[in-house]
């Protein structure tokens, strides 16, 4: 199992910088995810680590090679993204089988699990398929093919909270049975947060946070209580915002907290990495 | 993977435009010996329409495929320099067999036969160069193919390019290139003919003739076959510049 790297790497599209400088490691057998907001460039860096678009400068390298055009470094990633690659009259059964004959193998036993699982019809054409079960075939694939890097762009789009509880918990499940690399690229950061182990957060063309997400967790909190003992409590900590409801503020803090917090008065909750992922990136706060 | 991808792509060529290829010859057969044992006088679809029908449909399928084919193999890991030749010499193969279909077609119908030697008679002035028919019937079978690639080659263009753009916009650029190509070389042409004295007219008379191979002493063979690989090579090249920069992204529309 291999490192990808992530060098240095940019892109504009006409004037417009989309990424400045984005540089990473992603390690073997681990659930990464990777958060911004809209048009932060998160989609254009799977589509260049996948050899869909070319970077203006910079590298990804996996084993010492370029990923570009390399096919042997290709065969070992799949990009499952909204872009509908599909031939218009192929179906859902014939998909598997090229894809299978093309990565060299394909998990047959557990992608029948799957099918039956989220009910999807294999005779259905690809082109027939709602948007739901046209993720679900797409996720499918994703989760059967024999890649060591799985990268899933918005992988829930269209599905109901049934199917993508069960997608979740197949994710996982799948994981412990044949640990791979897997980023995840998702708006829904509640359901995920339970899933990842590492964020990466892309804000302004450049990775702002690139931790392990417990370490990051433990370090965000929520202190409430009254205005003064929060202020008072909170001098000297990085907050990233504050709110109030009456007499009574919270402020959300990232960093590490005093020791000593016996005497305080306010009451102190771990963040969401929601919340912490909405008040680092919306440039609210002190 | 490259095997593999040589394996889809050929199986859908065959599926969608060989068979269509032979379904329009089948057609044109029937009505042709219906013609011939009944009474009946059917002009619906002789050699000519169904020769016409199979280069349109088939140059319309190159284009649906190449644009399907490129999107989903560059998707599966091939790489472009791969995409590119796999279609490229599909392209090429394509035409060797149309050609071989078209001829063994065009032989077994009356219409068909007046359409080989009305393409012979084109050609005639080059039969002097070979000692047997069939040396000549060869190099009438390699200028066949030649123009069929080289009526094939722009639909692949336009396929690799509808893989990320508006297919009208892909129609316009190719046509618009190739009409402002042909005027820019005739008006240069043209404006230089008519600007020169009588011996440089001459030159490029002589020089425009010797591309076909026309020259005072006789008509030479292969001066047409060179410049006409030379127009195949310049859309190739063309093709490959796409390929190579290809950042494929499925059209909005």
């Amino acid at each position: 199992m291999s490192e990808l790297i992530v060098k240095h790497i940019q892109k504009k599209y006409r004037r417009h910088q989309v990424l400045k400088n984005i540089s990473f490691t992603l390690e073997p057998e681990k659930i990464y995810g990777l958060l911004g907001r809209n048009g932060v460039g998160k989609s254009t860096l799977l589509r260049i680590i996948n050899n869909r678009t070319f970077a203006d400068s910079g590298e990804v390298i996996l084993d010492g090679q370029s990923v570009v055009d390399n096919e042997a470094v290709q065969r070992r990633f799949y990009l499952m993204s909204d872009a509908d690659f599909y031939p218009s009259g192929m179906k859902a059964k014939q998909a598997f089988q090229w894809l299978s004959q093309l990565y060299g193998t394909f998990d047959w036993t557990y992608s029948e699990h799957l099918v039956a699982a989220f009910g999807l019809d294999v005779n259905q054409k690809i082109a027939k398929l709602s948007t739901g079960y046209l993720t679900i075939f797409k996720l499918i694939v994703a989760l059967c093919l024999p890649v060591e890097f799985i990268f899933l762009d918005e992988p829930v789009l269209g599905l109901d909270a049934n199917n993508r509880e069960l997608f979740y918990s197949e994710l996982l499940s799948t994981y412990e049975d044949r640990p791979r690399t897997f980023v995840i690229v998702t708006h829904l950061i509640e359901e995920i947060a339970h899933l990842i182990e590492h964020v990466l957060i892309i804000d302004e063309g450049v990775v702002t946070k690139d931790c392990d997400v417990t370490l990051l967790m433990n370090q965000a909190h929520v202190i409430s209580g009254p205005q003064t003992a929060v202020r008072d409590f909170t001098q000297g900590l990085r907050v990233l915002a504050r709110k109030h409801l009456g007499e009574i503020e919270m402020a959300y803090v990232l960093g590490e907290l005093p020791r000593d917090t016996r005497t305080s008065t306010v009451s102190i909750q771990q963040m969401s990495l929601q919340e912490l992922f909405v008040y680092l990136t919306d440039k609210v706060g002190e | 993977m490259l095997k593999t991808s040589w394996r889809y792509h050929w199986r859908r060529l065959f599926l969608e435009s060989i068979i269509y290829t032979l379904g329009f010859m089948a057609l044109s057969l029937s009505i042709d010996l219906i013609t011939r044992v009944t009474p009946l006088n059917f002009n619906l679809f002789d050699a000519d329409a169904a020769k016409t029908a199979i280069l349109i449909v088939y140059w319309l399928e190159l284009i649906v495929l190449t644009k399907e084919d490129t999107i989903f193999l560059l998707q599966s890991g091939l790489s472009r320099k791969h995409n590119w030749s796999l279609q490229w010499l599909s392209t090429l193969l394509s035409a060797i067999l149309l050609g071989s279909l078209m001829a063994g077609f065009l032989q077994l119908t009356a219409v068909g036969q007046a359409k080989i030697q009305a393409f012979t008679r084109l050609l005639g002035a080059y039969q002097s160069n070979f000692n047997q028919s069939w040396q000549f019937s060869g190099y009438l079978f390699l200028i066949a193919v030649i123009l069929i690639w080289l009526s094939l080659l722009p639909g692949f263009i336009i396929g690799l390019l509808i893989t990320k753009m508006n297919r009208m916009l892909a129609f316009t650029l190719v046509y618009g290139s190739v009409i402002v190509l042909i005027i820019l070389i005739t008006s240069s042409v043209s404006f230089t003919y008519f600007r020169v004295s009588a011996v440089a007219q001459a030159n490029i008379l002589a020089f425009l003739y010797g591309l076909i191979g026309y020259s005072p002493a006789g008509m030479q063979a292969w001066p047409l076959v060179v410049s006409l690989l030379i127009f195949a090579l310049i859309l190739s090249g063309i093709s490959y510049l796409i390929a190579r920069n290809l950042q494929v992204k499925v059209p909005k529309s």
